[in-house]
């Protein structure tokens, strides 16, 4: 693993020079690439680092935002009240296009050099997701509320982060983040946006993605699991009285 | 060794999957159950998804029952009519359990009647066990103490569908086995449990079957119980991780070893009192956090 992110580094360093050298014949340019082309989802999976890079022209004074953005998909919210005592879900609002994945790294706090309505224009924030409920009756208290406590759960899970401070510049030219990815990311398709900030203003932009996919025995199973389902659970069945009876063969002398 | 869990999918360490499997073992085979009641908490305990902890666990307790049967069916300690009779029921309880499952999941309130379920069902159970076996170890300290006649006769024997079980020594209606063994699949499909911590003590005390007889029987219905679960769950909502139960199987059969070599040397009623205070323990707990006021009111599920 460290010897892939070296060889990557190095890699993108000698590009990095090369773009560098070529830049200044470009007006604004931005390039970015990250250091894996895939992640693989494989049976001893537990997380992934990888690092996104690149160049821009002259970001000395400027600010640079990475947005990194996984499959989205339904999400529940759910709101527990007090029933006699007990905790109960009560008003649920369903999500039909929440990322399952939002990191986002920036050189420093994005409220310092970006102003609300800027990073609604830019779509920058788990605000500015543009979430749209699902449920026929939205909560009177109005969806802020459901936002904010979406966002806390999913950055309690890892899912969800805001880095200020993530994305460093190296003489107004290289930038570079490091990205790590929890074990509980869901497969499919991260998309990789990078902007290049002035003065409130977007001078430049690059995209970029990655496929997280699962990979391997683990994958076969899954996919056994779900295409041939009945099969799956005969096997499973199976699979557990051959093995209780063979951990009774096993320990019927002790 | 971290291992991605392909249906579960969670990471977790082979170790931590291994050694609870492990520690619940030992604490069944001291005590002679099954322990799908700690299983299935301390899984969802770690992170596991409800769903795929209920249905897992069901796979592995179909393992556990078969490696349990064959001692009691060698001896001769099952009675596979009346094993019959409650699989049937049985088999329509997990069936119907399944089928809530799923709808409480879709409305969001399956966690609240998991932990209700625990909490009503573990807590009087625990509550009857501390009791008998407080009283048990009392009457040894007084010798002379009379038990009380094992069953009465009262409504349930005036029921239609009579049917004799010879090895159970008994002539009663075949609908009692069966709404009972059916009550407790409902249960099992929900808690994730085998259910033998409800079914023996009602096998005994309900039925009147004679004691040596129920663990067997009991075990007996329980592998055809959990197979129905772990097929139904495998076809309607792909939540049977193999890998998950075979790692924890694994554990569970080493760990029973040891579990059994303390249990010989603990008495009877020792054992019970100190199983009901296990389950006491669990049954509170899940109610506490229940009651406690939530860290957060709101809570997040990813639907896909």
């Amino acid at each position: 693993m460290i010897s892939k992110a070296l060889l990557a580094s190095l890699f993108s360093s000698l590009t990095l020079l090369w773009i560098a050298v070529l830049a200044p014949t470009f007006a604004n340019t931005l390039v970015a690439d990250l250091s894996l082309e895939e992640v693989a989802i494989t049976t001893d999976f537990n997380g992934e680092s990888l690092l996104l890079f690149g160049a821009v022209d002259n970001a000395q004074e400027d600010d640079i935002i990475v947005e990194f953005k996984g499959p989205t998909l339904k999400i529940a919210s759910r709101k527990k009240e007090q029933i006699s005592g007990i905790w109960v879900n009560r008003q649920a609002v369903n999500w039909r296009n929440a990322p399952s994945f939002y990191h986002l790294f920036s050189t420093r706090a994005i409220s310092d050099f970006l102003s609300p309505e800027q990073q609604r224009e830019l779509a920058i924030g788990y605000r500015n997701l543009g979430l749209e409920p699902q449920t026929a009756s939205l909560p009177a208290e109005g969806l802020n509320n459901w936002i904010e406590a979406l966002n806390r759960n999913m950055v309690e899970r890892g899912l969800w982060f805001q880095h200020d401070g993530g994305v460093s510049i190296n003489r107004g030219v290289l930038f570079r983040a490091p990205v790590s990815l929890p074990a509980n990311i869901l497969p499919g398709d991260y998309d990789v946006r990078v902007l290049h900030i002035r003065n409130g203003q977007l001078i430049a932009e690059d995209r970029t993605s990655i496929q997280v996919a699962k990979r391997g025995a683990g994958a076969f199973i899954y996919r056994v699991a779900h295409d041939y389902s009945v099969f799956y659970g005969l096997f499973a069945i199976a699979f557990a009285v051959l093995a209780g009876w063979v951990a009774a063969a096993a320990f019927r002398k002790t | 060794m971290y291992i991605y869990l392909p249906i579960a999918e969670v990471s977790m360490h082979i170790a931590v999957v291994i050694g609870l499997g492990g520690g619940i073992g030992f604490l069944s085979g001291m005590f002679g159950v099954g322990g799908g009641f700690l299983m299935t908490p301390m899984l969802i305990f770690l992170g596991v998804p409800p769903a795929v902890a209920v249905s897992t666990e069901a796979n592995q307790i179909v393992a556990s029952s078969v490696s349990g049967v064959l001692a009691h069916w060698r001896r001769g300690n099952v009675d596979f009519k009346m094993g019959a009779v409650l699989l049937t029921g049985g088999l329509v309880g997990s069936s119907l359990g399944v089928l809530l499952f799923s709808i409480l999941r879709d409305i969001g309130q399956i966690d609240l009647v998991i932990k209700l379920s625990y909490v009503v069902f573990l807590g009087i159970i625990g509550a009857l066990m501390l009791m008998e076996s407080v009283r048990a170890i009392m009457r040894t300290r007084q010798p002379g103490a009379r038990r009380s006649k094992m069953h009465q006769h009262n409504w349930m024997h005036g029921l239609p569908l009579k049917m004799r079980f010879r090895k159970s020594k008994l002539y009663i209606s075949a609908l009692l086995p069966f709404f009972l063994a059916a009550f407790v699949g409902v249960l099992s499909a929900i808690m994730g449990v085998g259910g033998g911590f409800i079914l023996v003590p009602a096998m005994i005390y309900l039925l009147g079957m004679p004691t040596y007889v129920v663990i067997g029987t009991s075990l007996f219905q329980i592998i055809f119980v959990t197979a129905n679960i772990t097929l139904l769950q495998s076809v309607q909502t792909q939540t049977v991780d193999f890998v998950l139960a075979g790692l924890l199987l694994f554990g569970a059969v080493i760990g029973a070893q040891f579990g059994a070599r303390v249990g010989v040397k603990l008495r009877g009623e020792q054992l019970r009192g100190l199983l009901a205070l296990i389950v006491l323990m669990v049954s509170l707990k899940l109610g506490f956090d229940l009651i406690v006021t939530p860290e957060d009111v709101f809570s997040v599920e990813i639907l896909k």
